[in-house]
Formats: structure tokens, C-alpha cells, sequence
């Protein structure tokens, strides 16, 4: 099959995508058993003779077919979806064109959802043949083949994100967890047992209601995850997760003052939940990836910011910058805006509000102030965090141990108040509650929040944001060299000829190694 | 005033943890030249190759290209400068044709520029043959004319080749030196890295030569062919027996057989300069000597880069900075005698 004379306006990555997907083994060999199986069991449901038996033997293939497929074989195609790129090499070439790490993660979204689109077109037969056949509602089967569609798009999305992640083993891992979560606390828990998997009417009006309003930002957030990973070094991706964090919360915020102005009813509170549950997962997720991140060297990626002179750079040194050190009072910001929101719509009891929100900065940033002390060592630093936090959960779950078997011991009090931020909360629990961790979040944490918030958090924060400012002469320095290139160079354009470079010398020495903070 | 240099680097240092691959690395290419890069494997030359393709970043220094540094504007180096790894993948299930096309559209170019582009690289590389051949089923070097032929996509300025002719077979390697020669004359400026030196001296304007992330020497080849410091060496043949020749070289002074070749003697001279050769012909025309062929010995450049390796292991840490040598700086070859 050739796709010769396609388009100029296409993503390359989805031309390029489209020519071998269609005619890799996996798509040719699924796509054929998929419409053998469509077929052999339409057969075998014509020579029974029973049109009710045709039509739920259609229903049971079409069902067990179609989920397996776009649930399952596009997810994962999209998890190995770099994989070759990554082993062969293939990924420095790829950088070296003028496609961005967004257009290949778009480029290649789109031409799984695309391959996806086209085996969906195929079974439209199928779906004809049980409305004449067995008498099938056709508009409801047309709707939950489009919300498979939807949902399995989003997955793909999720899944391309985690393919862009090195190692093999955290791929796979989290790619399950993933589908698992997402599932899971995506429909079982906010719809209960009237859930989309019975195709009720509510249940699949409370899906599209779902993936309409999580999945736009949860899609975008993964692709910009993904892109970041793929991006060279001097592309910055990270001011673009922190404006997504901004507009998160800007969207849950709106969504609250509409729910508590317009509507006295909580008829829109499940969906409003569970956009709150995502969101507050994703703005996590950006979080942690802002305070493993190393600021950037690179003065080109200061240029926005000094465009807008004196408040560009302030709001680039306290939120937006790329890097650790703008991390530090984003974290604080994004923790002020929850305490806040909460306070404002009652959303929970003031305890848990400022426990979580007590705890979200130093959570976040503890792993990253501890791995300073690993800085002499050849640890790259998004490992290194990673280190401390899996050291973090072992010295957690083994005091857990040590507490369930021994219950109220008063040896156990001094390394709970000492354990990392996060864990404590587990701790602590356990520790009044011998098996309570599981409940954690429901103990009341209004005194004990505030003591172990002192002894760990305060600390944390203030070591901190005292390392952030000790980093920002370095932010100056770049940005004195990017408003040097700002000047002589106002703008860029794909097409247009290579601009004539500055008149500056290569600089004698342009030191980029990362600050050690203090 | 000198043209400003196509690429310029200062002071370079890159870390991978503790080990520093490339340690205080300078050097300047000017526009339009051929310069081959030489050094053992692990001396640093693939680290530097990707700097100068903003595909790593340094630890310390500077690296420009075309005036632009390598930090400050990756976008712009990326524009005018192609990059040929050494090591090289297509894609499976997508022919010659297919492959090209992607990149010509990574690359920005639509429409009937891109068809043209491509027809232009694909007689130009000698793919056209091969267009609708699976790109994972190309020999070797068809695989590298498939990867110069996607370097030359966005027309660059700059290329920067990575062990270009490795494993081609000769008439592959000569292909594509062919190619390397085409690209020299349209104005393009190459860095070229290699193992085969002799190959690189045929192709390159001047050599840099590497050695555990330092710059021991630029130059041209034949600045280390007749290297004034290594030791002077003379093809000399006779008309009728060798004997005569032996023996006469034995009664002279300064003079040292190192070889004995068919009709004739190599021989070692104590003394250096074209005076000295001078006065050995004299020498040996005047003793009556029938000599048929006197022929200046040009020292091997594997053996000269070993010389140099040698040179600074015996003074210890080599030199940081090697000044670069300009064109007019460089020593001009002595023609043979003959």
C-alpha cells in the first residue's frame, strides 16, 4: 500500500506513521484476525437461525473485539511506540529537523488514533448487520463505539507519554498502573456499579461527560510530559505545564463558583469531584517534575520572559523559570491557591485543607533538598530524586511494620515526626490506629498537622527557598545574555533565510554547569 | 581581515560524571574548508561532533557555528548545519523514497520545492535506483549515501560527518569520497572524522588531531608528511648491482641504510633540509654512482600521528591549547626530488 501523494498540511510524523504503521505486522495481523473473527462469528450466528441468538452473539464478539483492540492492542502499541527510536539512535535526527518534540508526539498520537479510526470504519458493517440482524439499537452502539474511540484516544495519549520514558521496566510498569488508575478511579468509583461497562444511558452520558472535561487537559498534559522527555536539552517544556497548572486550577475554580452560584443542587458534584481528583493528580505530577528538573543553562530560553522586562523576570525567577529553583515558590503558590479554594467552597474540613496543604510543598520538594547531599556523585538529578523518594517509601513502609507489630510504642514517636513529609501522615496514623493507614486521610490532623509541619516542612521549605535564592545571580546572568540576543535578534520565522548571526564574539567561556545550592 | 571562522571552538570541557571526554578543547574552520578529525576511539571526537550539533551540551567553554553559539541559538546552528552520525538505522516498512520524503517535510520544504529537493539529492547521492527499495535493505554504502543524501536535505552549510567511511568496501569508500570532493567544490564546509587517515588526507584541506579531549595538532597532511622534525629519509637506485651503492654507503658519514629495496637502498639521513639532500646527490653523481631514481621518503601519516602521540605522552600532559594554524600559516610541501 503506498500514501504517496499525501497532503503538505499533514504532521509529518503522522505521514511517516500512517506509511509504516499500515504496513507494520502488528496493525496487519490484528486488524486481519479482528475481521476474520467479525466474520466467522457472523456466520456461525446465521446458520443457528435465531436472529436473538445472532444479535447476542454479535454483541458478545463486537463487545469483547472492540475493547480488546482500542483498550488494549492501541494503548500498548503506543507504550513501544519510541522504543525503536530510542535503541537505534534514531531520536538525534529526528531533533535535528525543525519538527518540535510536540509535533512528534502529535504527529504520532494522531496516526494511532487514525489507524484506530480506520479499523472502527471497518466494523461500522458489523455494527449495520446487528441492527437488521438482531435489532439492536443503532444509535447507542454508534455513540458507545465513538466513546471507546474517545477514551481509547486518551489512553493512547497517556500511554505515548510513558513510551518516551527510558527505561523499559518503569514503561511497562507505569503504563499499567496507569490504565489501572485511569479506569479505575475514572469510572468505577465517581459512577459506582451503573458504570459505562453496562451501556446505560447515564453511565455513558457520565463518560462523555468525563472525557470531555478530563480529557482535553489530561491529553495535552501528557503529550507536553512526553515532549519533554524527547525535547533536546535547550528546549524548555516546563513553563508550559506550570501555565497548565494555573489554568487547572483557574477551570476547577470556575467550576466551583458556577456549581455554588448558578446551581443550589449538587446534581454536577460527582463530575466537579472527580475533575478536582484529576486535576489534583496532575498538578502534582507537575510539580514533582518542576522540582526534579534542572534550571536551564540555556539564555534562549529566557528570551520570553526578558521580552517583558522587570516583571517577566520576577514572574520567571518565582514561578516560571524552568528548573528547581522557580519550583520552590510555584510549589508554595500552587498549595496557597488549593488553601485558598478549599476555604472559599468549604471542600473539606479546615484540618485536611491545611494538612494537604501544609504538606503538598515539602512533599513535593523534600526529595529534591535531600538529594543535594548526592550531588558530588555522577547521579543525574531527576535519578537522584527519584532515589530519595524510593528510600523515602522503604523507611516508610518498614516503620509501618514496625508500628502495626508493636502498636503504641513511645520509641516509635521521634522517627515518625522525622520521616519525609508524605509519609508521616501514613505514620502517624498507623501509629493511634495500629491499620489505619488505609485510613489515613480520614484521621483529623488539626493539631499533629501543624507540630510535624514544624519539625519537617519548615525546615524543608526554608532550606528551599534559600538554595532558590541563592540560584537567582546565575538567572541573572543568563538573562542579561538573552536580552543581548533579544535585541539583535527580534524574531525567527521557519521559512525565512537564516538571519545574519550577532555581531558578538564566541564568547571566551559560557560556565552551564547547574548551581550547587548551599 | 581574515573571514570569520564557520565554526570556532574555545576552551570546550564535557563530563560524563567523572570522566572528562573532551578537556579544554580549541580550535577554528574557516568557511568553505575540508577538515578532517583524527583520534583513537574514546578521545573525544564523537562528544565534540555533537556539540557542534547542539545534540549535547557542554560542561564548560564555548562552541560556535557560523557565528552563533551552540547554547544561545540551537535553532539557528540546526538550520545550517548537517549532521552524519556514525552510526545509522532506517526505518522498516518504508522504502528510499519514503524516507527521504519525511525529512525533507521535517525539514520544512512543501510542495513542488520538495519534490524538486528530492529528485535533486536522490540523482545527486545516486538513489534514484533505488527509490522503491525498503530503506532497512540497502547495502552499507547505499545506507550512507541514504544518510548523506537525508543530510543534504535542508541544503547546509555546515556538515559535519561522523566516521563517514567506516565499514564501506573500496569502491563504496571511493564513491563516496567522490561525493565529499563534489560538496568541497560547491563551497560547503566539512568536518570530516575518520580512523583512515590516508583516506582523510586525500579529502581534507587540514587535519585536527585528537588525543584524550586535546587538540596535539592542526595541520596539513602533508605538514606531518614532511614533518621537519622527523628523521629525513632517501629512495636511492642504481643502475646495475646494489653492492656498489652499499658499500659507498657505508664509508659515509651521516648516512644509515634502513632498508634495502629492489635496485636500491633507503636511506636515513642525520642531517635535515633540502641542503642535505642536495649535497647527497652531489655526493654520490660525483663518486660515479649511476643513480637512476632519488626520491625524498614521505613519512606515513599513521606513523606521524603515532609520533605525535609519542611526542606527548614522552613530554608528559600534552599541551591544553595547540594554536590553530591558518591556511597561510601552514607550511608549504617541498616538492619530491627526482
Amino acid at each position: 500500500m503506498r500514501l504517496r501523494p499525501t497532503s503538505d498540511w499533514f504532521n509529518p510524523m503522522l505521514v511517516r506513521d500512517l506509511r509504516q504503521g499500515l504496513r507494520s505486522r502488528g496493525f496487519t495481523v490484528g486488524f486481519l484476525v479482528l475481521q476474520s473473527a467479525m466474520v466467522f462469528f457472523v456466520v456461525l450466528g446465521l446458520a443457528s437461525g435465531s436472529s436473538q441468538d445472532v444479535g447476542e452473539t454479535l454483541t458478545g464478539v463486537f463487545g469483547v473485539g472492540t475493547f480488546f483492540f482500542f483498550l488494549l492492542c492501541l494503548p500498548l502499541m503506543a507504550t513501544f511506540g519510541f522504543t525503536a527510536e530510542f535503541s537505534e539512535g534514531r531520536l538525534d535526527l529526528l531533533r535535528l529537523t525543525q519538527l518540535s518534540a510536540r509535533s512528534l508526539l502529535a504527529g504520532k498520537w494522531l496516526s494511532l488514533c487514525v489507524q484506530g479510526w480506520l479499523v472502527a470504519v471497518t466494523l461500522l458493517p458489523y455494527i449495520v448487520l446487528r441492527y437488521f440482524i438482531g435489532g439492536f439499537d443503532l444509535t447507542g452502539q454508534l455513540a458507545v463505539l465513538a466513546l471507546v474511540l474517545a477514551f481509547s484516544a486518551l489512553l493512547v495519549g497517556v500511554c505515548l507519554a510513558l513510551a518516551c520514558l527510558n527505561s523499559a521496566i518503569v514503561r511497562v510498569v507505569s503504563t499499567i498502573l496507569t490504565i489501572v488508575f485511569l479506569v479505575d478511579l475514572g469510572f468505577a468509583a465517581p459512577f459506582g456499579s451503573s458504570g459505562f461497562l453496562q451501556f446505560s444511558v447515564s453511565g455513558l452520558v457520565n463518560l462523555a461527560k468525563m472525557l470531555a472535561v478530563i480529557g482535553p487537559p489530561l491529553l495535552w498534559l501528557c503529550l507536553e510530559f512526553g515532549a519533554a522527555r524527547l525535547a533536546p536539552a535547550a528546549e524548555n517544556h516546563d513553563t508550559g505545564q506550570r501555565w497548565m497548572v494555573i489554568l487547572l486550577f483557574g477551570l476547577s475554580l470556575l467550576g466551583h463558583a458556577y456549581q455554588e452560584l448558578l446551581h443550589t443542587g449538587r446534581a454536577g458534584m460527582p463530575l466537579l469531584n472527580l475533575f478536582d481528583t484529576y486535576a489534583t493528580c496532575m498538578v502534582i505530577w507537575v510539580l514533582v517534575q518542576a522540582a526534579a528538573e534542572e534550571p536551564s543553562p540555556f539564555p534562549h530560553t529566557f528570551r520570553p520572559f526578558v521580552r517583558w522586562g522587570r516583571l517577566g523576570r520576577m514572574l520567571g525567577r518565582l514561578i516560571l523559570y524552568q528548573g528547581w529553583p522557580s519550583a520552590v515558590p510555584f510549589t508554595l503558590l500552587v498549595a496557597g491557591l488549593f488553601f485558598t479554594e478549599g476555604l472559599i467552597f468549604n471542600l473539606a474540613t479546615l484540618s485536611k485543607l491545611s494538612a494537604f496543604c501544609a504538606l503538598l510543598p515539602p512533599a513535593v520538594l523534600f526529595p529534591q533538598v535531600a538529594g543535594w547531599s548526592l550531588r558530588s556523585t555522577s547521579i543525574a538529578p531527576r535519578a537522584r530524586y527519584l532515589l530519595v523518594v524510593v528510600a523515602c517509601t522503604i523507611f516508610t513502609v518498614a516503620l509501618l511494620i514496625v508500628s502495626s507489630v508493636n502498636g503504641r510504642s513511645p520509641a516509635l514517636t521521634l522517627p515518625i515526626c522525622l520521616a519525609p513529609p508524605p509519609a508521616w501522615v501514613l505514620l502517624w496514623s498507623n501509629y493511634y490506629n495500629p491499620g489505619g493507614y488505609a485510613r489515613a486521610w480520614s484521621y483529623d490532623y488539626t493539631q499533629m498537622a501543624w507540630i510535624l509541619a514544624a519539625l519537617t516542612s519548615v525546615p524543608t521549605m526554608l532550606f528551599a527557598l534559600l538554595a532558590a535564592v541563592r540560584h537567582w545571580p546565575k538567572f541573572a546572568s543568563l538573562e542579561e545574555r538573552a536580552e543581548r540576543t533579544v535585541k539583535l535578534q527580534p524574531g525567527f520565522s521557519a521559512v525565512s533565510p537564516i538571519p545574519p548571526p550577532p555581531p558578538t564574539d564566541c564568547p571566551a567561556t559560557a560556565p552551564t554547569e547547574s548551581t550547587p545550592p548551599a | 581581515m581574515p573571514a570569520a571562522p564557520i565554526i570556532e571552538v574555545r576552551d570546550l570541557y564535557r563530563s560524563f560524571g567523572t570522566v572528562e571526554a573532551v578537556r579544554g578543547l580549541s580550535f577554528r574552520i574557516e568557511p568553505g574548508q575540508v577538515v578532517g578529525f583524527i583520534g583513537a576511539n574514546g578521545a573525544g571526537k564523537t562528544t565534540t561532533m555533537r556539540i557542534l550539533a547542539t545534540l549535547d551540551q557542554p560542561t564548560r567553554g564555548s562552541a560556535c557555528v557560523a557565528g552563533y553559539d551552540v547554547l544561545e541559538h540551537p535553532r539557528h546552528v540546526r538550520r545550517i548545519l548537517g549532521w552524519m552520525p556514525d552510526h545509522f538505522t532506517a526505518y522498516p516498512n518504508m522504502d528510499v523514497w519514503e524516507y527521504l520524503d519525511f525529512f525533507a517535510r521535517a525539514n520544512g520544504l512543501k510542495g513542488a520545492v520538495r519534490r524538486e529537493r528530492l529528485r535533486y539529492i536522490m540523482e545527486f547521492t545516486e538513489l534514484t535506483p533505488l527509490a522503491n527499495r525498503p530503506s532497512v535493505k540497502l547495502s552499507k554504502g547505499q545506507n550512507q549515501r541514504l544518510c548523506l543524501a537525508r543530510t543534504l536535505l535542508s541544503d547546509p552549510a555546515i556538515l559535519i560527518l561522523d566516521e563517514p567511511a567506516a565499514g564501506l568496501d573500496p569502491k563504496a569508500r571511493l564513491e563516496f569520497k567522490n561525493l565529499v570532493r563534489i560538496l568541497a567544490s560547491q563551497g560547503k564546509s566539512l568536518f570530516i572524522s575518520s580512523h583512515i587517515l590516508s583516506e582523510l588526507a586525500e579529502m581534507c584541506d587540514s587535519l585536527l588531531f585528537i588525543d584524550r579531549g586535546h587538540i596535539v595538532h592542526h595541520g596539513s597532511a602533508d605538514s606531518l608528511r614532511y614533518d621537519e622534525r622527523a628523521v629525513m629519509s632517501v629512495l636511492v637506485r642504481v643502475a646495475g648491482p646494489v653492492e656498489a651503492l652499499m658499500k659507498w654507503c657505508s664509508y659515509q658519514t651521516g648516512v644509515k641504510v634502513r632498508e634495502e629495496v629492489r635496485q636500491g637502498v633507503v636511506l636515513e639521513l642525520a642531517s635535515r633540509g633540502e641542503e642535505a639532500l642536495r649535497d647527497l646527490l652531489r655526493q654520490l653523481v660525483m663518486d660515479g654512482l649511476p643513480v637512476v631514481e632519488f626520491q625524498r621518503q614521505q613519512q606515513r601519516l599513521e606513523e606521524a600521528f603515532i609520533g605525535i602521540l609519542r611526542q606527548q605522552a614522552i613530554g608528559g600532559e600534552p599541551p591544553v591549547n595547540v594554536p590553530p594554524l591558518l591556511p597561510a600559516d601552514l607550511p608549504a610541501a617541498p616538492p619530491p626530488l627526482d
